[in-house]
């Protein structure tokens, strides 16, 4: 009887229903109530933490077999995502795994050599020779740091208190600068403080959503998501000149011309004004400078602004009708505004439409800029650039007192006067003032506007130092010194997104070889220049967490109710402000939004109407380039220069190949340009060769290109807003030829 | 290495540092400092986000599962691609669902498409399977691909009309979708209906009339998809916005290739050479007895040859043969299945055929014993194999014609196979005549001039497409030859006419018989893998350029 079962049991079955392929699909019960999950990747423990691209700050939950990180979920009962992620968040763990990883610091013995492995100690060695003998030649100014949106909060303060309290550095900036200046500037100069007053809740409260400058389908999908969950069947109206995907979806589309933004938001002031659609309550209460600025903006006829604009007196006046009738009103912006030559100007246009017709303080209202970068406002806050730690005032002395108590320093390391910006620190390397400098995560050689000059100024540096997770970014092309890196993952710290929630992130995976935390870099870096007893008071970014809460104490962004990294991950993420009074109400309400009882942070409690006259733009379109270049977000699945979101083989399937173009039918067939044909676009600073995808989303005379592709910006020019010092990306002139 | 374990580094505070942060970078320590959240819990705690999303009951009798899209939510976000691939732990680049667009640049509209298997009530991948990898389970509706029943031969890939399964070279199979049937049988939604942000993907209850009435309301499921009424797809694409019908997939315009299939091109003009052999030998047989005598035993030879070669290089096709035995479960609605059984019988027969031929004509067998049943029995092998290879044939042009693809029409498809039949029945007679007679009738060269011309006719034709002012797929599928294939296009009449002067020159030397024929094999090889590569792939909607 045995042998005639074994016998049966070798002849295949007619139809095989399971076997070893069927089985690597078969799914096990995840526990941790995450529902079923590939088996072979159940995981024995879970954690949560926040993401570490864009500024949304979804949670995610790391599932972990055998103490590595092997798969995400979304995090079911975070209040910013619910459960939800976009294409980036699901393959956040990816680009941990890629094969050129940064594994040992690199150096360059001569400008003309490759770069070679060398041990910590003799690249700490180099970094601080090599630093200290141009500052001994040139100055203590000539040597610079740029910083970076996308690091935890607490090596951001640690970067910059190092270089300028420690190295006596004088001029840092940030990645922030290209995304983020202008909102700061204006809130600043607006409110008092640079102070995003909403909370996501407001997308799902306003009866009429304004986008400006925001594709928030593709940027911030799950911003999007609340946007669909509001129930209020609101006017979704989008002010873009391109037919994005969100204008697709919207109510209202206001496709005005490239950078008639401001003259565009005067004109729609100036109908509600004259309309008496404005709450005078309001404005008399908590905000001055309102009759200037309704004396200013009456040059500004429905006339002059449709010729501008393009947009219809008729259309005009439906925005402001619908304004008005709205009784929640949200303001919402992004780069289409910030990046722009009279950005900071135009963002206050916005804050005054709210201001005037009292949409601020209540829920589903607000004059709310979106942030980019998963901790840009993090960096805002605490990298010690523009603003002293805490957001506090290098020029106060009270402010550098308070600093140094804290931190235990003297008080005369803090300097007075704040750095230059930017794209002033890529002008002082050209006039040959900054001959060193020190770039951490950030990709300027990609994502600097006028590439070229960028890279120029890269080879005129004695010495440059990257720190950066991979050895093939494009900036350590230049580079004299690479500092490996680890990455989002791989360290603790926390970040702040756009509505002012402090997040954690959490160390779940490995660095490969010698990688180290930017934190810890910073601790050596501070050990090896001689500065290392300043900073044995940050011993870990837990503690430079509660250093950091300390210094805000008084201030708008006072953080000093928050104890621990524990009740950060127990409470779910918490907004500035947040005393010790506060954490009672968190339980109720762990969704705040300011100033709900008009009071703003000029000393005299109110907002300041602010205005000025209109620009021109520094480069137009003629005969010979008659195109208005565009450039902006390609698709969710690709984040800013791609270093990270292109090691996913699954995201690389998301989006094209090779860089690309939107041009419309009927410049396209003037120029007898075929879909999926290969063109030069060229600007007076470059010549690009990209595909040509015809698409009615762009308007004839305007084309639009991704800035995810290397080469983009070489054709972008370097003009900037006076009062942020944002770069203009969102025009500039191009032709296009076959 | 050396440089990093610097000796002189031994012991100074610097070198303690270095070392003690790099062993703090190794310690994990996330887990056991923060809280482990809901580590008994077993219900998922995503549920009350998607309870809405599928249906609170299970199907009924003649009721499915279906995928409903509400495109007025779809913003192309593309995270139901991506979960589908995180969440059932799939290769590197494979996911089950794809976001495309449809556009119009009349009225400037567009729209993000969301897709996967339509788990259709008359599924062209289940019916073309000659193995039955391929199951609608009665109860849900869901058509569920047997992974270890599949033997990776890609007929499912060309039937079906929405290019939904999809081959894994290193699994040697196809998968697909199977709508998450173990997470939609305890409750749980699919990976891509949990994840979209904006909820536009839900499972509904639909009835198979209703899928029908569907298809004969709407020619297709979306504009850009192919007319439902040849799978009735269960999918419904709903929206408040009219989505104008002269809306197209956004890249619809692209000139990429489709697969190559290599192996079944020698597979299809070996066979097909094979068998046009055998009808030229028959024929001579018949009409000229005593003259094709010399040339049986060649032509058999070359017939029989082509055939092995041609079946054998099938089999390299497959990425998974051990379960080719299975081929006679797809008979009762398979072409493919037909077309391997047939082929299957017609090998045996062939070679019997062959054998005789030689034990004929040689003197194995005794001159008395032959007469008497020799000349009926090839008479009957030989009908066999006639009758037995042009229905295998047939079998092989109906597997693409079957597949609904223009390119692939009965007319084109016939016109071609039968052309490389003719052309190689042709070609062979007069070769042989060349080579082993002194005088060759001018006949055969009139019926190898007419087995040229059928042959570049049933080609070239299909080019003047490009001229047409419509956009249509045989439009498209011209195009693709003169553009993307160029070179192949090139190649293959160079490799034509190179046959036609050897043939010429083969009356100086017999060697240039053997060129003749290498050169129309290779030619005849570029034909059909332009009948593979131009073919326009049925899909849904897709994006720009990849």
């Amino acid at each position: 009887m045995k042998l005639k079962n074994k016998w049966l049991n070798k002849i295949p079955p007619i139809i095989q229903h399971t076997g070893p392929k069927t089985m690597q699909l078969v799914r096990a019960q995840g526990k941790f109530g995450l529902g079923q999950v590939p088996h072979h990747s159940a995981p024995d423990q879970t954690t949560s933490m926040v993401c570490g691209f864009c500024s949304t700050g979804c949670s995610l939950n790391i599932h972990i077999k055998d103490n590595q990180a092997v798969n995400i979920t979304p995090d079911s009962e975070y209040p910013v995502n619910i459960g939800m992620a976009c294409p980036k968040g699901w393959e956040a763990l990816e680009p941990l795994k890629a094969d050129d990883r940064a594994t040992t610091p690199l150096l360059r013995k001569s400008k003309d050599s490759e770069l070679e492995e060398v041990s910590w100690e003799t690249a700490m060695q180099h970094f601080q020779e090599k630093f200290k003998a141009v500052q001994a030649t040139h100055g203590d100014e000539s040597v610079a740091f740029i910083s970076t949106g996308q690091i935890v909060t607490e090596e951001m303060a640690f970067l910059g208190a190092l270089a300028k309290f420690g190295m006596g550095m004088k001029h840092g900036d940030g990645n922030t600068r290209q995304c983020m200046a202008t909102a700061v500037v204006a809130y600043k100069q607006s409110f008092g403080f640079d102070a995003p007053p909403y909370t996501y809740q407001d997308f799902e409260q306003s009866d009429v959503i304004i986008l400006i400058g925001s594709n928030l389908c593709i940027a911030h999908p799950i911003m999007w998501q609340r946007v669909e969950r509001n129930k209020l069947n609101p006017e979704i109206i989008v002010v873009d000149p391109r037919t994005t995907e969100t204008a697709v979806a919207a109510t209202q589309h206001y496709p005005i011309m490239p950078k008639s933004d401001l003259i565009f938001f005067y004109g729609i002031a100036r109908i509600l004004i004259k309309n008496g659609w404005i709450d005078q309550q309001f404005i008399n209460s908590h905000t001055t400078e309102y009759e200037n600025f309704a004396k200013h903006i009456e040059q500004f006829t429905p006339e002059m602004v449709a010729q501008q604009s393009g947009i219809s007196i008729e259309m005009l006046e439906k925005l402001a009708l619908t304004i008005h009738k709205g009784e929640n009103v949200s303001f919402w912006w992004t780069m289409g505004v910030n990046q722009g030559h009279e950005a900071t100007r135009t963002a206050q246009a916005i804050i005054n439409l709210a201001l005037m017709t009292g949409n601020i303080g209540r829920a589903g209202t607000g004059a709310n800029s979106i942030t980019g970068q998963c901790n840009a406002m993090g960096s805002r806050l605490f990298s010690n650039t523009t603003g002293l730690l805490g957001g506090h005032n290098f020029a106060d002395p009270a402010h550098r007192e308070k600093v140094a108590r804290i931190l235990e320093i003297d008080a005369a390391c803090i300097a007075s006067e704040s750095s230059l910006a930017y794209d002033q620190i890529i002008q002082g390397i050209h006039d040959g003032k900054i001959k060193g400098l020190w770039v951490i995560a950030t990709n300027g050689a990609h994502s600097w506007i006028h590439q070229d000059r960028y890279k120029e100024a890269m080879q005129k540096l004695d010495f440059l130092v990257v720190q950066d997770m991979y050895s093939t970014v494009e900036s350590a092309e230049h580079a004299d010194l690479l500092l490996p890196a680890a990455g989002w993952g791989e360290k603790d710290g926390v970040f702040i997104n756009s509505e002012r929630r402090i997040g954690l992130v959490k160390k779940v995976a490995l660095a490969p070889g010698l990688a180290l935390s930017d934190f810890n870099i910073f601790k050596l870096v501070a050990q090896y220049w001689g500065c290392g007893d300043m900073f044995k008071k940050w011993s870990s970014p837990e503690k430079v967490f509660q250093l950091l809460t300390e210094i805000t104490k008084g201030q708008p962004c006072d953080i000093s109710g928050i104890k621990d990294y524990k009740m950060l991950d127990e409470v779910k993420g918490i907004q500035w402000p947040c005393t010790e009074e506060d954490i009672g109400n968190l339980a109720i309400q762990n969704e705040r939004r300011l100033f709900a009882d008009g009071e703003f942070y000029h000393p005299d409690g109110k907002a300041k109407f602010i205005f000025s006259d209109l620009t021109p733009l520094a480069e137009l379109t003629n005969t010979d380039y008659p195109f208005i270049l565009l450039t902006g977000r390609g698709s969710s699945a690709q984040w800013h220069t791609q270093t990270r979101t292109k090691k996913s083989a699954i995201l690389r399937k998301l989006y094209p190949k090779f860089i690309y173009i939107e041009i419309h039918p009927l410049d396209a067939e003037k120029l007898n340009i075929k879909s999926n044909q290969v063109i030069n676009v060229s600007s007076r600073r470059a010549t690009v060769a990209a595909t040509a995808y015809i698409s009615t989303s762009v308007q004839t005379g305007q084309i639009f290109m991704p800035m995810h592709y290397a080469k983009a910006n070489r054709l972008t020019h370097g003009s900037f807003d006076p009062y942020s010092r944002q770069p203009n990306y969102k025009y500039c002139a191009v032709n296009v030829t076959l | 290495m050396l440089e990093l374990l610097d000796p002189k580094s031994v012991d100074t505070p610097e070198s303690n540092l270095i070392d003690s942060l790099l062993t703090e970078q190794k310690e994990l320590s996330a887990v056991e400092r923060f809280s482990q959240q809901h580590e008994n819990i077993t219900k998922p705690t995503q549920a009350p986000s998607y309870k809405d999303l599928i249906p609170i009951k299970k199907p009924s009798t003649g009721e499915q599962y279906s995928f409903s899209v509400d495109l007025d939510s779809c913003t192309g976000c593309k995270a139901c691609v991506v979960a589908c691939h995180s969440l059932n732990g799939l290769d590197k680049t494979e996911s089950w669902r794809d976001v495309g667009e449809i556009i119009s640049l009349d009225t400037a509209d567009k729209q993000t498409v969301t897709s996967t298997c339509h788990h259709c009530a008359d599924p062209g991948c289940l019916t073309g399977c000659p193995v039955g990898a391929y199951e609608k389970i009665p109860d849900t509706g869901i058509v569920r691909h047997l992974d270890d029943q599949c033997i990776g031969c890609q007929y499912c890939s060309l039937k079906c009309p929405y290019d939904v399964p999809k081959y894994n070279k290193d699994l040697g199979i196809v998968r697909k979708c199977d709508m998450c049937h173990d997470r939609l049988a305890e409750g749980e939604a699919p990976a891509c209906v949990q994840a979209c942000p904006t909820g536009a993907i839900s499972i509904k209850l639909i009835t198979t009339e209703e899928i029908r009435e569907n298809a004969k309301k709407q020619s297709s499921i979306i504009a850009g998809a192919f007319r439902s009424d040849y799978t009735y797809p269960s999918t419904v694409y709903t929206s408040s916005r009219v989505l104008s019908s002269t809306m197209t997939a956004a890249d619809e315009h692209s000139l990429q290739p489709s697969h190559k299939h290599t192996p079944l091109s020698w597979m299809l003009i070996l066979t097909q050479l094979s068998v046009g052999i055998s009808v030229a030998d028959f024929m001579a047989r018949w009409i000229a007895p005593e003259w094709s005598l010399d040339l049986q035993i060649p032509l058999t030879v070359i017939s029989v040859i082509l055939g092995l070669v041609g079946l054998s290089s099938s089999v390299f096709h497959l990425g998974s043969p051990l379960g080719a035995w299975r081929v006679f479960l797809g008979l009762k609605t398979s072409w493919l299945s037909r077309e391997i059984i047939l082929f299957g019988m017609w090998m045996p027969v062939l070679l019997i055929y062959a054998a005789i031929t030689i034990a004929s004509q040689s003197n194995i067998i005794s001159p008395d014993w032959l007469p008497q049943r020799g000349s009926s029995w090839i008479l009957m092998s030989g009908s066999a194999v006639l009758t037995l290879g042009i229905i295998s044939v047939f079998c092989s042009i109906m597997v693409y014609v079957d597949t609904k693809r223009a390119f692939w029409s009965l007319g084109k498809t016939s016109y071609k196979f039968v052309g490389t039949l003719l052309l190689g029945g042709t070609t062979t007679l007069l070769l042989s005549s060349l080579v082993f007679h002194e005088q060759t009738p001018g006949s055969l060269w009139v019926i190898f001039v007419i087995g040229l011309l059928w042959k570049t006719l049933s080609e070239t034709v299909s080019l003047l497409y490009a001229k047409q002012a419509t956009w249509s797929m045989s439009k498209k599928s011209a195009l693709i030859q003169l553009h993307s294939l160029r070179s192949t296009l090139l190649a293959r009449w160079s490799m034509m006419a190179l046959s036609v002067i050897a043939i010429l020159l083969t009356i100086y030397s017999p060697l240039f018989a053997v060129i003749a024929i290498l050169a129309m094999l290779i030619g005849e090889f570029l034909e059909r893998q332009i009948f593979f590569q131009a073919v326009v792939t049925l899909k849904m909607p897709g994006n720009l350029e990849r």
